[in-house]
């Protein structure tokens, strides 16, 4: 008798049957909602801003609207133009590399963490090369570029922040 | 293995160092091309930092048995970005190739981004061990 109730305790319930015998977790919009829900309101929109600025960003790249704007325009050398769109790629890449983590749930946080320095750099060498090239009157276009910069850091760190606290929850 | 690849982000690294050290105190050396002139003072003092920060904040917490995988995961995005845009954009004019020691550094650098990567996967499982 007392086997029998063993035997009814170790035998896997049906959701887990289920479970078990559902689809491997591939990449999906809908698993990157699904781990988007599991996080704050906060977390959610800033993600959701994020994607949008890089929407505006193609939109405003390929109508040449930011063209004048970019360091490239203030110094006029092919590197500049070259060195800003590198460093879209990689961000692109960033990003990408972030929605798989959000989307398997995996090393989420270590991944903005590493994300953010590297848009920390990209802020202060870009800061840096836009200060020496820009004409000494055009002061607010340097601090358009480095709002920009910042902003986006800023939404990093926000997401850092979230992340972390869901981490902490219990 | 794990300790050679340490050994060898650290060769690498004293390299940078010596070299940029060298650019700095030594006006005679003349950068590989016209960009190069330009580019070269904004970029090199910048990631020479990010080298000697990295260097120390490493070995502190290495001496003080703190854990160091989230700060080489970070310094490794840095170290690749910075080889992309070298050899994608600025066409390694960063370096000043006739010099024996930039020689170095040219020659190390792809074994210096194999090690650090392998530091980088490598160190999760010696901060939890």
């Amino acid at each position: 008798m007392s086997e029998h109730k063993l035997h009814d305790e170790l035998r896997p319930s049906d959701e887990e049957i289920n479970a078990l015998l559902a689809e491997p977790y591939t990449f999906s919009f809908q698993s990157i909602r699904a781990s988007l829900n599991k996080r704050s309101k906060l977390f959610k929109y800033t993600w959701i801003t994020l994607m949008a600025i890089t929407a505006l960003y193609l939109m405003g790249w390929f109508t040449g609207l930011i063209k004048p704007f970019m360091a490239a325009g203030a110094s006029g050398l092919e590197a500049d133009y070259q060195l800003h769109q590198i460093r879209f790629l990689l961000a692109f890449i960033m990003l990408a590399v972030g929605a798989v983590a959000l989307n398997y749930d995996y090393y989420m946080r270590e991944t903005l963490i590493a994300s953010a320095w590297v848009q920390f750099y990209f802020l202060v060498t870009g800061i840096a090369r836009y200060a020496r090239t820009v004409p000494d009157d055009s002061y607010q276009l340097l601090a358009a570029y480095a709002g920009n910069l910042v902003f986006i850091l800023f939404l990093l760190l926000i997401l850092i922040v979230e992340e972390h606290k869901l981490q902490q929850r219990p | 293995m794990y300790r050679l690849s340490v050994f060898l982000c650290f060769f690498f690294a004293s390299l940078v160092i010596a070299l940029f050290t060298l650019i700095v105190s030594d006006d005679t050396f003349t950068p590989g091309s016209d960009n190069a002139a330009i580019l070269v003072q904004d970029l090199t003092s910048l990631r020479a930092w990010v080298v000697v920060i990295g260097l120390v904040v490493f070995s502190w917490n290495a001496a003080t048995k703190k854990p160091n995988a989230l700060l080489v995961t970070v310094l490794t995005a840095l170290a690749w970005v910075m080889f992309l845009e070298d050899y994608m954009v600025l066409d390694s004019v960063l370096f000043i190739a006739n010099h024996p020691l930039a020689q170095a550094v040219i020659i190390t650098r792809p074994v210096f981004l194999v090690a650090l990567t392998y530091v980088a996967f490598k160190q999760w499982e010696v901060d939890l061990s």
